[in-house]
């Protein structure tokens, strides 16, 4: 098994020597404060799969792997590199089991002195580990429900239109004609499985209709003929089925004659962008914060005042992977009366939700209470309302705000009772809610 | 059976005695066995250990006082070397098991005990990193003045440990200036406070200054598990002055203009041709001048105060200097503070197959020497053909000194290896220290005899006194010949 991994990307290895160890990564690593030990580190990813894919591949400089002091290796010769030699594949393991626990976020890599791709070298062990028969359950299951149902739920494809139902006073048609279109030029909303088919998120793509509607915006849907992004696949490694979907889904817009895609989910963001640089389409892909900020910023809408002071959640897909930042944040300082509080850290960096990386389904405690980390930043703020542009993002910070006491005070230390002058208050109730949503309920009638 | 192999049993099973025995006294969720995890506390920041991999028999990660001291106790007791380790961010080697024993991660143990605003104290764990106590003091208009360029991961433990500082230095000194006491859990498993036990003092002469001796220590003499520091209150203004120079000699000369102005600058940082190329390689944006030497000078006080002080450093700076520029707006403070903060990143990426390492990175020496250390490091990088960025905190005549290189290749190590023993030997000739804020840890203790003379024997019979069994951080800091060979007859 171990030498079939030295087929792996050469890049583990060269960036794997860059790293200097300087541990920036770890101040930043959302899953290393929560563990605290180096092996959760994002350095110490590096570190394994480095050594794990040099020792396949035999080094060029001889590590001297010294033994412990209580272990006399004199029979080991002085070069050997003793635990890889002895149990690769244990290692090897352990180190595929321990990069599941990451978000995925991208953190470590942003302010990386030596530009190493810590997030691209543990999706790559991930996608390895899926090669080598890991998690075969979730990847079959996943592979099938999407090969047959063409969505990430295994439902009837159809059931995209169902959050349509009482919101359809706009054209829409089945066989995926263009509706009469204004501005942009011959737009496609590409809903995304979550949005379209969990009825939690229903909320999203209704409330982005109605302001389409209401500004005199003409797109189409997709509907049944919209499938998964592959997004979740690529995450996996399963790259060509991911190609394979995503080249029907751009088949049918071209078809359509569309030269604009617009996504709510900010995962399906990256992964048409992606999809449209690699395939030299001519398509823009667009987000749905950056319409309804052309929207507000043309004054096409008169917004109605909101007397609330809210922050805004950074999407990972969305900030620091796609680059977008300020359009939310213009859609919510156009609203009168939203005291608009930034959070720390915010932008490029901005801590996950916890909802990254799929770690809702591998680690739920640790999802939640990453998710209260950051509920909790935004509570420093003074708000009360989170907004946020990512249905994932809003289940995961919404479900970790209803567990949450209205107040708590955290003890200073661990020797003296809390002083008052020192009490930190941990989230109080917060809303979260989506910016969509946000802008629908302060559009005023036409 | 052969012997070997025999032996080799016995330590995997004297191992998994002492991986239990850690267990009971301390809990199983406080001790890290598997060889994964060991491995992953194999390395620091060092370029030594980049290319060793110096694993630990077993790691804990206590949370109290009682923890520290029960584990202490026992590896006293069988004789099993204990090191001390916060972030792990040190570059010498220091907080990593060079021949096994047990690693004690300290940084989990990371509360903030409490911020006395009416005396300006704080009273930490070890763990606290040092962003986030001042974080904490920012609160209480407060901080905690030395700032190395780690203050995001590195802990205040290893500060102490290592007497850490940064780039305001000039100004604010190192960490040992603000120890006020120390609770340290000696190689005996003694516990001891420093700085008088109860005392909330700034000033206390009473006793011997067993702080001062802690400080520093690399965890040879000891753990610290509870620090009181002295801290101040935050300046409210702050500015920023850039100047350029043609000839390396006019840098000093101009720092040295501005002391006798009667003004201490919070830094001054020096940015040499190297370090220049490397930065308008990396931004050509910034479109740094074509120079030999870039001024980055920082005021802090009184807003009033540092308009002067800013005015009169560039009034200074413009009677040498080709380009200067002086700012407070904090938008343009940042512009002009750029070319520092990018310039670990220019140096690691002066080579697509290669990257900097930290290695002879630290070296220290009087003002009036930088210039020949600046000169004389530029001269070895040649003669070794390694390159090199140089940068550092002129203001106190710290050098820091980035050779880049491929480490895969072992030619480039071996050369680099003997580049920077040159620039230790340099550092030495010329009146200076092989470092001036890193520590010396494993990676400069071939230089303790040349840099401390008979004093090494005094430190040594320190060590000898607190640790007699030499358990304590073996290899680090000062070489302990005695406690070497008494490990050896075990
Ligand atoms: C990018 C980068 C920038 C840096 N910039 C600076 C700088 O500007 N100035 C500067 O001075 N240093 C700097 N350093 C070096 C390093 O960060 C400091 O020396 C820091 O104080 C080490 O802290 P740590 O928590 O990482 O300690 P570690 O590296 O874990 O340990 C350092 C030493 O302290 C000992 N130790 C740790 N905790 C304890 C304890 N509780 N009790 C007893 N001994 C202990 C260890 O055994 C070891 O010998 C930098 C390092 C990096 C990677
Ligand atoms: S920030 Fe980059 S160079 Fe530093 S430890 Fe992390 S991966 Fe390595
Ligand atoms: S991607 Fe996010 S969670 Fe994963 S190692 Fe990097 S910072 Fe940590």
């Amino acid at each position: 098994m171990i030498r079939e991994i030295g087929a792996s990307p050469d890049f583990i290895i060269e960036f794997g020597k860059k790293c200097v160890r300087c541990g920036q990564c770890r101040s930043v690593c959302p899953v290393f404060t929560e563990f605290k030990t180096e092996g959760f580190s994002p350095r110490a990813r590096v570190f394994l799969a480095d050594m794990i894919h040099r020792s396949c591949k035999g080094s060029t400089v001889a590590l001297n792997s010294r033994g412990p002091a209580h272990i006399d290796y004199a029979d080991s010769s002085p070069d050997a590199r003793t635990f890889t030699d002895n149990a690769p594949t244990d290692i090897l393991k352990k180190a595929w089991d321990r990069n599941l626990i990451c978000l995925l976020c991208g953190a470590c890599a942003t302010d990386c002195p030596s530009g190493v791709p810590v997030c691209d070298i543990i999706l790559s062990m991930r996608k390895e580990y899926v090669a080598h028969g890991g998690r075969p359950k979730l990847v079959a299951e996943l592979s099938q429900r999407i090969r047959e149902t063409h969505n990430v739920v295994g439902e009837d494809n159809e059931n995209r239109w169902l959050w349509m139902e009482e919101h359809t006073p706009i054209s829409v048609h089945s066989e995926c004609q263009v509706t009469p279109l204004r501005r942009p030029q011959g737009l496609v909303y590409f809903t995304g499985c979550v949005a379209s088919l969990y009825p939690g998120a229903y909320k999203i793509p209704r409330s982005m209709i109605q302001i389409m509607n209401r500004t005199g915006i003409g797109f189409a849907l997709l509907g049944g003929e919209e499938w998964c992004c592959g997004y979740p696949l690529s995450l996996l490694g399963l790259d060509s089925e991911a190609d394979e979907i995503a080249g029907h889904n751009l088949e049918k817009v071209v078809g359509l004659g569309a030269d604009t895609v617009m996504t709510s989910c900010p995962s399906c963001y990256y992964t048409w962008r992606h999809l449209i640089e690699k395939t030299g389409a001519h398509i823009t892909v667009i987000h749905y914060t950056q319409l309804l900020n052309g929207i507000v910023a043309d004054q096409a809408v008169k917004l109605s005042p909101m007397e609330v002071v809210a922050t805004y959640h950074d999407p990972c897909d969305l900030g620091r992977k796609s680059g977008i930042y300020d359009p939310p944040r213009e859609v919510l300082r156009s609203i009168p009366g939203l005291t608009f509080n930034e959070i720390t850290p915010s932008r490029k960096d901005a801590r996950c939700c916890g909802g990254g990386g799929n770690l809702e389904t591998i680690d739920p405690e640790l999802s939640r209470k990453l998710a209260e980390a950051r509920l909790s930043q935004a509570s420093d703020t003074g708000a009360e309302l989170i907004v946020t542009a990512c249905q994932q993002c809003a289940r995961t910070l919404s479900n970790a705000a209803r567990k949450l006491p209205r107040t708590r005070n955290m003890p200073y230390g661990d020797s003296e009772p809390p002083r008052p002058d020192m009490e930190i208050t941990v989230p109080r109730k917060m809303k979260v809610r989506d910016i969509a949503d946000i802008v629908l309920s302060c559009l005023q009638s036409p | 059976m052969s012997q070997a192999t025999r032996r080799k049993e016995e330590t995997v099973i004297i191992r998994a005695a002492l991986i239990e025995d850690l267990k009971r006294l301390i809990g199983e969720d406080k001790v890290l066995s598997d060889e994964i995890d060991l491995l992953c506390y194999s390395f620091d920041s060092s370029f030594m250990a980049k290319l060793n991999r110096f694993l630990p028999d077993v790691v804990v990660t206590p949370l109290s006082t009682e923890d520290v001291m029960k584990v202490v106790r026992y590896a006293y007791e069988h004789e099993i070397p204990v090191i001390p380790r916060g972030a792990g961010t040190g570059e010498t080697c220091g907080a990593v098991a060079l021949s096994g024993g047990i690693v004690m991660d300290l940084s989990l143990w990371d509360n903030v005990i409490e911020v006395d605003a009416a005396n300006m104290q704080a009273l930490v764990r070890p763990g606290v990193i040092h962003a986030t106590l001042n974080e904490h003091l920012a609160r209480f208009d407060l901080f905690f003045p030395p700032d190395p360029g780690s203050t995001r991961m590195c802990t205040i433990g290893g500060m102490v440990a290592n007497n850490a500082s940064g780039l305001k230095a000039v100004k604010y000194g190192s960490t040992e200036q603000y120890v006020l006491g120390l609770d340290v859990v000696l190689p005996t498993g003694e516990l001891i406070t420093t700085g008088g036990v109860g005392a909330r003092t700034v000033k206390n002469v009473s006793g011997l200054n067993l702080t001062k001796l802690f400080v520093g220590s690399e965890g040879i003499l000891g753990i610290i598990t509870m620090i009181r520091l002295k801290v101040l209150p935050k300046p409210k203004g702050r500015g920023i002055v850039m100047a350029a120079f043609s000839d390396l000699d006019h840098a000093p000369a101009t720092v040295l203009r501005v002391y006798r102005q009667g003004i201490l600058p919070a830094c001054i940082e020096i940015l040499d041709s190297s370090a220049i190329t490397a930065v308008n390689t990396y931004r050509p944006e910034l479109e740094l001048p074509d120079a030999e030497a870039i001024l980055l000078f920082e005021v802090d006080g009184s807003p009033q105060g540092v308009e002067e002080e800013g005015a009169e450093i560039a009034r200074i700076a413009k009677e040498q200097a080709v380009l200067v520029e002086w700012a407070t707006e904090p938008k343009r403070m940042m512009g002009l503070w750029e070319a520092r903060s990018v310039l670990a990143t220019a140096a690691a990426k002066l080579r697509p197959d290669g990257t900097r390492i930290f290695a002879g990175e630290d070296i220290s020496v009087p003002l009036a020497k930088v210039t020949d250390a600046l000169r004389g490091i530029r001269a070895l990088s040649l003669e070794y053909g390694i390159r090199v960025v140089n940068f550092g905190h002129i203001g106190d005549g710290n050098v820091h000194t980035a050779p880049v290189l491929d480490p895969e290749s072992p030619d480039e190590v071996e050369q680099a290896k003997l580049l920077v023993d040159a620039i230790h030997r340099l550092a030495i000739r010329l009146s200076g220290s092989t470092t001036g804020e890193h520590g010396v840890g494993a990676v400069r203790i071939e230089y303790a005899n040349e840099e401390h003379g008979a004093a090494l024997r005094v430190m040594q019979s320190i060590k000898n006194t607190l640790d007699p069994k030499g358990i304590m951080n073996p290899g680090k800091l000062i070489p302990c010949s005695v406690i070497d060979s008494s490990r050896e007859n075990r």
